[in-house]
């Protein structure tokens, strides 16, 4: 993993020699709360654990108004937190792409790098924007693995309905049922973990290859070596707004890895039967809902396009079944729109598969994807007010358990691709 | 005077039947190497279309991304496509033997010429193959990213740059097999043109409120107004 950190910067920590802790920061919002605000944050969470701690903070460089990059001094180090307790500030290498998940990438290999280096017991990376970021953030992630023994800490937000929405179709409850754990945030993208989860997912993965994304096999490799996991209520997280005209490339983005990482732990996650409730920390926080019902026109719209235009290129991994059963979804009324939680399951499973066996390219195969989750997302919505009314188990609950009542299909499906499925 | 003209005709009998009787040999030939090359042809291609099966040839072709391959053959099949060309050369090469039977200089004159061509045959199935791959991709991507775009005639647009691709393609060849090559060009630049010109009056056409619409959002002197669209609630990551 070393060529993940610039020279300069391995002389760096090798100065600073040793460190409890290394905490990766990737997210925006340093202009609001200034260049400094994460490091003192983390000061002031290394005071509320019960031993002092050293710890290395790794940020995103800022671009000066010139163009210039400007790097804070190693040998900051705090004056207000209690003895012993220092905290170091290193730049989180350098940013090879502007586009936000490639950067949090680089954080997370920056932090995997500099965590192995300097022994840390436990690594934390925010990649949420600063902004709604507290002390506490920092130490919830990292106090159950410092004092607890967990290895791993993935985040609850408090979220409104409709953010986060992949993560709630396809991240959660695949990983639910997958690697059989309910987690909120799998992916976080706030997370912390221990040195022995960095170590396993090193080893699962080459996670300084461009395609194998940190973020994304932390949690499957965690799940998947049966180490101990755990959720925080961290608090009211800033999503980047919905960018309606680059979603494909945003799908395409998020599922390739995640479709590959699916791949490659094929044998962990056959195994694996069921789910359980994974255990929280910290104060439990309610999702806030909007009265007036958001305009799904465009999605059903851009749904029917995909049933009308799409269906030869959807034919090729999906089953007749599927397409048969997405025909008859988009005849229906639009206030009748609801598309069923297992026929949703199973055309994310027939599309991890399409995705493993290549029957198409890749890219044209994710995106061929947006359509059915725009589908998704306006059946989601108007969804919202029947489980409302009728007090039915939350969205989620309910989809991740037509992934698990789902995922026989998936088995099979993997291990006899050719086999004839009607 | 008559019995000159029976001799003639003797003659003339004689002389024919003789000929045809020296074909007869050459003919049977033929049909010798015609009926041996068509069984090895058939054997080749059963050994050739097993063994290809049990290296799970089709699937390797599908995995490697060259799936438009095997849509050339009626069974969808890369194996069975590969099999057919195999026993077609294999009979190919009978007749050039049959053919070599009856007149060795006219058939060496014509494995001449043919040996010249062949590099521009092989050529040409590499044109084609090629240009068949990126049609079939580029209209595979313009579908998709014209879907994704919400628009209604995706399906047109994909279609035209399919058949655009597969126009230069077939320009292409029959520029390489040197058919014609002025009527080729001359053919090539009208239908492409023509192809290129309905597109655009399609498109054009078809997304004349939106060209304007962005004009206006992208014009510098525009006053700063409130965005058109409603405050979107979703947020995806």
């Amino acid at each position: 993993m070393e060529e993940t950190i610039p020279r300069s910067m391995r002389e760096r920590i090798e100065k600073i020699g040793a460190a409890d802790l290394v905490v990766g920061i990737a997210g925006g919002g340093t202009e609001i709360k200034g260049a400094a605000s994460g490091a003192q944050m983390v000061r002031t969470a290394l005071g509320e654990l019960a031993m002092p701690a050293r710890a290395v903070v790794m940020q995103t460089s800022t671009p000066n108004a010139d163009g210039s990059i400007h790097i804070p001094d190693p040998d900051a180090s705090s004056g207000e937190s209690p003895a012993d307790t220092s905290v170091f500030v290193l730049p989180a290498g350098s940013m090879e792409s502007d586009a936000p998940v490639q950067s949090v990438t680089d954080v997370y290999r920056s932090v995997l790098s500099a965590g192995a280096r300097l022994g840390a017991r436990a690594c934390c990376v925010v990649a949420s924007s600063l902004e709604t970021v507290t002390p506490q953030w920092f130490y919830l992630l990292t106090q159950p693995v410092l004092e607890l023994g967990f290895d791993l800490v993935t985040p609850c937000y408090a979220h409104h309905t409709f953010e986060g929405l992949l993560n709630e179709s396809i991240i959660s409850p695949l990983h639910r049922a997958l690697y059989g754990q309910q987690i909120q945030n799998p992916m976080g993208p706030d997370l912390g973990f221990s040195q022995r989860a960095a170590v396993q997912v090193s080893r699962n993965s080459n996670v300084t290859r461009a395609g194998d994304q940190p973020l994304v096999a932390l949690t499957p490799a965690a799940a998947g070596a049966g180490l101990k996991i755990c959720q925080a209520y961290l608090g009211k997280r800033l999503y980047p707004p919905a960018d309606w005209s680059n979603m494909s490339s945003l799908l395409t983005q998020v599922l390739d890895p995640i479709f590959a990482d699916i791949d490659r732990n094929a044998p962990v996650w056959q195994r694996i039967r069921g789910s359980r409730a994974v255990e929280y920390f910290g104060e439990p926080l309610e999702s806030t809902r909007d009265s007036d019902p958001p305009d799904t026109a465009r999605m059903i719209e851009s749904f029917h396009l995909g049933i009308r235009d799409l269906r030869e290129i959807w034919s090729l991994v999906l089953p007749p079944s599927s397409l048969f059963e997405l025909t008859k979804l988009s005849r229906l009324p639009q206030d009748q729109f609801r598309m069923p939680d297992q026929l949703w399951a199973r055309v994310i499973y027939d599309f991890a598969l399409g995705h493993r066996l290549r029957t198409i390219s890749r890219d044209h195969l994710l995106r061929a994807m947006t359509p059915l989750y725009l589908g998704w997302i306006a059946s989601y919505a108007l969804g919202l007010n029947d489980a409302a009314s009728n007090g039915m188990e939350s969205p989620r609950d309910r989809l991740g358990a037509a992934f698990e009542a789902a995922k026989p299909y998936f088995v099979s499906r993997w291990r006899w691709p050719d086999r004839f499925n009607p | 005077m008559w019995d000159q003209a029976e001799q003639a005709l003797n003659a003339s009998m004689t002389r024919m039947v003789s000929r045809f009787a020296s074909l007869l040999p050459g003919l049977l030939a033929f049909v010798v190497a015609m009926l041996i090359s068509i069984f090895i042809a058939w054997l080749l291609a059963r050994v050739l279309r097993r063994f290809l099966a049990g290296i799970h040839f089709d699937e390797r072709v599908s995995g490697s991304g060259l799936s438009s391959v095997s849509e050339w053959s009626p069974s969808h099949s890369a194996a069975s496509l590969v099999a057919r060309v195999v026993a077609w050369a294999v009979v190919i090469v009978g007749f050039l033997v049959g053919i070599s039977a009856f007149d060795a200089v006219w058939t060496a004159a014509f494995l001449d010429r043919f040996v010249a061509y062949l590099p521009n045959l092989i050529g040409v199935v590499f044109i084609l193959l090629v240009g068949n791959i990126i049609a079939r991709f580029l209209g595979r991507s313009v579908l998709i990213g014209a879907v994704n775009l919400n628009l209604q005639y995706a399906r047109l647009l994909s279609v035209g740059v399919k058949w655009l691709v597969i126009v230069l393609t077939t320009a292409m060849t029959l520029e390489e097999l040197r058919i014609g090559p002025g009527i080729v060009q001359l053919a090539f630049g009208i239908l492409f043109g023509g192809i290129v010109f309905a597109l655009a009056l399609a498109v054009g056409l078809g997304s004349k409120e939106m060209v304007s619409r962005s004009l206006e959002r992208d014009a510098p002197s525009a006053p700063a107004s409130p965005p058109s669209r409603v405050e979107e609630p979703f947020h995806h990551v």
